[in-house]
Order: structure tokens, then sequence, then C-alpha cells
């Protein structure tokens, strides 16, 4: 149902393209940088290095992890999305990698914003494993795991 | 918006608000000059400050370029007393300038010489605006030094969103809170799909808001005759403008319906899809 409506929106309003959509699109992806302070490539190197450290405790999704900066009134929050597959402790060493890989193929993938980069991804669902946190509400950029 | 949680003494102080936005153009000088005498008309005791030190305007907006004597920086530099500068609105008996400088000197003010000037007019008025320069620079600083809450004004298009969200960082970082006004949006655009709409906006900034200005001829006509556009009551700009002004003294006045987004998310969430 939703697809016919998107096919209406696209197909009989001229091509449908809302120019208004591509600056919201690049207006996100150009915050996250602008918020954080941190170029596409520092962004790339903070996640990788994000997961290997929850890595050492959890066998998580790749493919929805993301990172967002998201500002609510006064609060700032660093929000780390990890959907977690297993905790590292409940399987054997050598079924790790095999389950690693089977489910994040079955999980749907990020929806990926202008520019291609991992840097714009947001986690259009959260799986409800997910390690992940909200609601700080102080002035300074919080960091919630 | 919240009220200043000072302590008893300071209950009877006025509020300062710096008007603010990062990107240049977007309507500071016009919203201070409105809002301002749009207190005024409300009974407020209202001093409208301009910090734009070199490149003022906010005294040809309100039509007061031809009583100018001193100036914020003559009252920094203890040159005349502080009654001494400032100039009194032809049009309210609440509305009252104090003007710029024209000099060029970068460093004619500091931050410190702009919380002593706040501090010295604070207890004479029910509220202070202060017209902030362009920029994250020295003058930005100034201008916030002695401010309590930010208006940060922004329009709709994509390099003055990006400037309003630095610099609401900017201003959280000095514990200043932001109230959005989004000016010179165009509905009729924002019906195409063309512009961003009064929820992205407010979506992707993330703060409150607290008024919402279409573009509007009426502004530049006003401007050219120096006369605020609240007294242009007929015109779309002015009423929106004093609306601004009734929520910030308190009032309860609900946002328009601003036919929110496009067409098709219209529909959408109509028929319960978007
Ligand atoms: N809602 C509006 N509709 C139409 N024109 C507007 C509107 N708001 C502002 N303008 C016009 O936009 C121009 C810039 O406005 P203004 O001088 O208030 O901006 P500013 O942010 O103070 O600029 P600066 O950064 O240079 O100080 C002016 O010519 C003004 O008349
Ligand atoms: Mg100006």
């Amino acid at each position: 149902m939703h697809s016919v409506f998107e096919f209406f929106k696209t197909r009989l309003c001229g091509g449908g393209r809302e120019s208004k959509n591509e600056a919201k699109s690049r207006l996100q992806f150009v915050l996250v940088q602008d918020r954080t302070g941190l170029n596409n490539e520092d962004m790339v190197s903070f996640k990788c290095e994000l997961v290997k450290v929850i890595e050492r405790y959890f066998v998580i999704d790749k493919q929805g992890f993301d990172v967002s900066y998201q500002r609510e009134g006064a609060s700032t929050t660093l929000l780390i999305n990890s959907p977690v597959v297993v905790r590292r402790q409940d399987i054997p060493d050598r079924e790790v990698e095999a389950k690693s890989r089977r489910r994040g193929k079955g999980r749907k993938k990020a929806k990926t914003r202008a520019a291609g980069s991992s840097a714009s991804e947001t986690v259009s669902e959260k799986s409800p494993e997910s390690v992940t946190g909200t609601g700080a509400s102080a002035t300074e950029p919080k960091v919630a795991v | 918006m919240n009220l200043r949680n000072g302590t008893g003494s300071k209950k009877d102080m006025g509020q300062v608000f710096v008007v603010t936005s990062g990107k240049g153009g977007v309507g500071k000088t016009t919203a201070t000059a409105s809002i301002g005498a749009a207190l005024a008309l409300k009974g407020k005791r209202t001093l409208v400050i301009d910090a734009d030190i070199g490149l003022r305007n906010l005294d040809v907006i309100l039509g007061l370029e031809n009583r100018i004597v001193f100036n914020l920086v003559d009252v920094a530099r203890d040159v005349c007393k502080p009654t001494q500068a400032v100039v009194k609105s032809k049009k309210s008996a609440n509305l009252f300038l104090l003007p710029a400088s024209q000099t060029d000197e970068k460093d004619a003010v500091s931050e410190d010489d702009f919380c002593k000037v706040m501090d010295l007019y604070r207890r004479e008025y029910h509220f202070i605006l202060v017209d902030c320069p362009a920029g994250i620079e020295q003058g930005f600083k100034n201008a916030c030094a002695g401010a309590d809450e930010a208006l940060l004004v922004t329009t709709p298009e994509i390099s003055a969103i990006r400037d309003a969200d630095r610099v609401i960082g900017l201003l959280s970082a000095r514990s200043i809170e932001s109230s959005l006004i989004i000016n010179r949006i165009d509905f009729d655009m924002v019906r195409r799909g063309d512009m961003l709409s009064v929820d992205d906006v407010q979506d992707i900034l993330g703060i409150d808001l607290i008024g919402v200005v279409e573009r509007d001829e009426n502004i530049i006509v006003a401007a050219n005759c120096g006369e605020p556009v609240v007294y242009n009551t007929k015109s779309k700009a002015g009423p929106a403008f004093s609306k601004i002004a009734a929520r910030m003294c308190g009032e309860n006045v609900p946002m328009d319906d601003f036919g929110g987004s496009g067409f098709w998310e219209r529909l959408g969430r109509r028929i319960g899809l978007a």
C-alpha cells in the first residue's frame, strides 16, 4: 500500500522530485559532521573503533550499526545504535564468525543518504535487542551506548 | 521559553535576548526592530541594542538615525551616562534604541564591556533585545555576553539552517537557550515541495519554535519609511511579529496551521500512509 502511494507520488507529480527533500537529506548529512566536529574520515574511523570495542563483548550486526548526534532542547546525545546478535560468552568461539555472517545477511539494511557515505547512515528500524541509549539531559554532550 | 531562574534580586530585572542567526541577511535587524516595537505596543518598556559595531542599521530601520548623539561604545567607555546614549522612539513611549558606533575598530568593545552595558540597563527595562552581527566571531561573542536567552532567526534555506545549527551549539555551550524564528518562508513554495516546511526546519534544529514570518514586501516598505512593520496590522509580517512578542510575554498564542508540509505529505498523512 505504501509503495502504491510512493508510486503515485513520484509518477503523477511531474517526476515528483520535491527539492526540499534533497535539501533535508543533504542538511542531515552535513550536520552530523558539524555537530560532532568530526569529518567523514574521522567518523568512519570512530565507528570502526567503536565496533572493535563492542565486538569484544557482543556479536553485533555491523550493517545496522549507526552513530548519530541528536539534539533535543538543551541536551545533546551521542546515540550509538548497535544491534546485538548474541552475547559473546554465550556461544562457543568457533561459531561466532558464522553466526555474525548469517544474521547480518538477513537483516534489513540501514537506509543510506546522499553521497553514499557510511557517516550518513541511519537505522530505519531498531531491533529490540539493540544496545542503545537516549535521554541524557545535560547541556554537555553525553555518550550513551 | 524559560523565564530566567535568577535569584530574588534579579526578579525585577529585564530579560536580555540576543537576536542571532549565524548567516547574514536572514532578518535579525528586521526581527529586533519589529519585535521590539511590538513589545512596546504591549506596554513593555523595551530597549533594542545595535551590537553590529561598525555596520549599524537598527537606527535607520526604526527611523531614528538623525537623533543619535552617543552610542554603545561611548557607554562602555564612560564617555557619557547610560541614559544619554539611549534614543527614544518617535512612535512609542516604551521603545528605546541604544545605537552602535560606526567606527570600524575591530576591538572597540569586549565581552566584559557588553556584560557591563547590559547590567547598566537591565533594571530599567522589561525587555532588552540585542541585534547581533552575522557570523560567529568577536561581534557574536560580544552580543551573547550579557544575554539570558536567544531568538534564533533562520530562513528555510539550507545554508541558513546549517549556520543556525552551529550557532545553537555555541549558544548552548554558553547555557543560553534558543527559541526559533523562521523568517521569510514562502508557503507556495512549501506546498510545491520546493521549500522546507516549518516542521522540517523544527525537526532538523530541534529547538522550540516561537514564531513564523512569511516573506512579505511590506517589510521593505516599512524599512523605507523607518516604521516597524508591526504598525501595519494588515500585513502578514506585522501580526506575525506581534504574536512572537506576545509569546515572549508568556501569553499562550497558538501557532497557526502552516499547512505543514508538501501536498503529498499532507495527503499521505490524511490517508495514514506518510
Ligand atoms: N519576512 C521578510 N520578507 C521580506 N523581506 C525580508 C523579510 N525579512 C527580512 N527581509 C529583508 O531581508 C533583508 C535582510 O534583512 P535584515 O537586515 O533584517 O537581516 P540581518 O540578518 O539583520 O542582516 P545582517 O546579517 O546583514 O545584519 C532586508 O532587506 C529586509 O528588508
Ligand atoms: Mg542586521
